[in-house]
């Protein structure tokens, strides 16, 4: 069960990742990450079926969830749309991309190739992945860029007022962040075997979750470290661990799922109550 | 210190708890994947629990509630409670399932998978009911197909498209993808259209109502392709009963307890019934005589369904 649970969270970590670069650093409530996530995976799924090689199929299914990002900032930037109604018009845009793109609502991967040779070697790949993923953010926050985005999220009309262009920091950030949904989209679909056009229904409210978690558990922990940025990343980590160990945990103890999330929201609610002292 | 005392308990009852493993037992386990809350669904695990009550027997049924996350964690709940069957319903649960669980015995259960698996289709194929449509009303020429992007479906337009121009009937295509289109698309149906075809389509089933309300303004039947939506209000379907689905898969569920070694994709076994809403068929202005004479001629035993004709 423990590796269960590590394993899930590690397959959840670049989804929540880019959840905290749209959500906590540039501060945009970005809906488009349910789209992104089925482009991610209907990308790779179909071109796995076209015979690619799956370490490419995953690059370009990472790209695909790029573009939306891309697509969802020109839309913010440049008609001024709301970023909930742009996220929105996008997701309704790409439910049709992804169904024409697979061609049919469902693609089997079920004996194609994926970066999982056998079951033994998953753990470990999916560590080096994400693990991998999560040093790339973190360098990346640290960097000149990562402090622009920090800026952008914080304050954008200084951004601008210092001459520097606010909507080329948004799409930097917002295609990053959709290129993480949709890598994990890629990962989701080898981890499950198939890509389905429904399957990203909800991931952003549970991404959100698990987020919150760890910046709770960060604040509750540390107030300021000097690897802030890099510890708040891994407190994703652990909020992603703290959410799937509760969700094992209640099946395996056999509580009937239509209360799940019933109990998973009341659980949340204790969790900020009992942190909330310590809190900003 | 209190950080400290707190991480501590944290990780003496998450230690605690991991040691735990499943019990040895002496009955067989079998544990069913319900993908969602839906009444066929239910009536299959109905039928696969007559089928399989015996005491040395225990059936786990869990329902993902719609959730593919809580649908994964259900799975791998199987696997470490080392069932001896897993039997996903439907056919994205049955390729995650055939994913993760690959130690273990998976029986499939209304699923279309490619590749080898134990498996049991339940989709009949469209050209029987059309087949029986043009045999029952030689008059009917065009038709209404009323089809959703969920899956499966897609596979089955094509076919179907190809036994109605065998048939001689043309086809007006209307395609929804979400509930709320499904009252615009059946105000789009052409006014010569003679009756509306739906395949076992759960988007469509759900909304039956819908296209009913339609059907009898334009005194046109709706065939359909399942029990559910006859009992809604549509006129006559040839279908599966969906009990039948499950006590077919307990009979496979046996077999591999047998020592079956094979896995293999089988389809229902006939013969189907034909599912009749007498009262839906009398406001939709069907011919019964003509239906009930056409289902005897061609061997479909009439299954009444909905409420009886007053």
């Amino acid at each position: 069960m423990f590796i269960n649970i590590i394993e899930q969270s590690l397959l959840f970590l670049p989804l929540c990742l880019g959840i905290y670069i749209s959500y906590v650093v540039l501060k945009i409530p970005d809906l488009t990450t349910d789209g992104s996530f089925v482009l991610g995976a209907a990308t790779y799924a179909t071109l796995i079926h076209a015979g690619a090689n799956p370490y490419l199929a995953m690059i370009a299914g990472t790209c695909a969830g790029s573009i939306a990002g891309v697509i969802v900032s020109l839309l913010q930037s440049k008609l001024e749309l709301n970023p909930l109604i742009a996220g929105i018009l996008l997701v309704f845009i790409l439910n049709t991309v992804t169904l024409k793109l697979m061609g049919k609502p469902n693609l089997s991967l079920y004996n194609h190739p994926s970066i999982f040779p056998t079951e033994g070697s998953k753990l470990a790949i999916l560590s080096i992945v994400s693990f991998a993923s999560l040093a790339g953010i973190a360098l990346l926050l640290k960097s000149r860029l990562g402090l622009m985005l920090y800026a952008f999220g914080i304050n954008s009309t200084l951004l601008y007022l210092s001459a520097k262009k606010s909507h080329v920091f948004r799409m930097i950030g917002l295609s990053m962040s959709n290129g993480l949904v949709g890598f994990c989209g890629t990962l989701t679909a080898q981890a499950s075997g198939y890509a389905d056009i429904g399957m990203g229904t909800g991931m952003i409210l549970i991404a959100l979750g698990t987020v919150i978690i760890g910046e709770q558990l960060y604040r509750y922990f540390f107030q300021r470290h000097r690897f802030d940025k890099a510890l708040k990343l891994f407190f994703c980590l652990i909020g992603v661990c703290i959410y799937f160990f509760v969700v094992n945990s209640l099946i395996s103890f056999g509580l009937d799922p239509v209360y799940l999330r019933m109990v998973m929201g009341v659980s949340l609610i204790g969790f900020f109550a009992t942190f909330r002292e310590r809190t900003v | 210190m209190k950080k400290i005392i707190l991480l501590f308990a944290f990780a003496l009852v998450a230690m605690f708890y991991f040691t735990l493993s499943p019990k040895a037992r002496q009955e067989k386990l079998i544990g069913v994947v319900v993908p969602m809350e839906h009444q066929a669904l239910n009536d299959i695990v109905r039928g696969l629990k007559e089928t399989l009550c015996d005491k040395n027997t225990v059936i786990k049924v869990m329902n993902a509630q719609g959730d593919a996350t809580i649908q994964k964690t259900i799975i791998q709940q199987f696997v470490r409670d080392r069932c001896d069957v897993i039997v996903p319903i439907g056919t994205a649960a049955a390729q995650m399932t055939l994913s993760l669980a690959k130690d273990c015995e998976v029986v499939c259960l209304a699923a279309d998978i490619e590749g080898k698996a134990t498996c049991l289709k339940d989709q009949l194929s469209a050209e029987e009911a059309l087949n029986f449509l043009h045999a029952a009303f030689p008059d009917i020429k065009k038709i209404t197909l009323l089809y959703s992007s969920s899956e499966k479906i897609a596979a089955e337009i094509p076919k179907t498209l190809l036994a109605a121009k065998a048939n001689g009937i043309e086809v007006q295509k209307l395609m929804v993808q979400s509930h709320s289109e499904l009252y615009t698309a059946a105000n789009a149906i052409a006014n010569d259209s003679q009756a509306i075809f739906v395949l076992k389509d759960h988007l469509i089933v759900s909304g039956i109502q819908t296209v009913v309300a339609h059907a009898e303004k334009l005194k046109i039947p709706v065939m359909t392709s399942d029990e559910g939506s006859i009992i809604g209000g549509g006129a006559f379907a040839i279908g599966v009963k969906e009990a039948d689905i499950g006590r077919q898969g307990a009979q496979m569920i046996q077999k591999i307890f047998g020592g079956a070694k094979e896995r293999a994709v089988q389809t229902m076994q006939g013969p189907f019934p034909l599912f009749v809403n007498r009262q839906a068929c009398l406001k939709q202005g069907v011919d019964l005589p003509a239906l009930e004479k056409a289902a005897m001629r061609l061997g479909y035993p009439v299954e009444p369904r909905g409420e009886p004709c007053s």
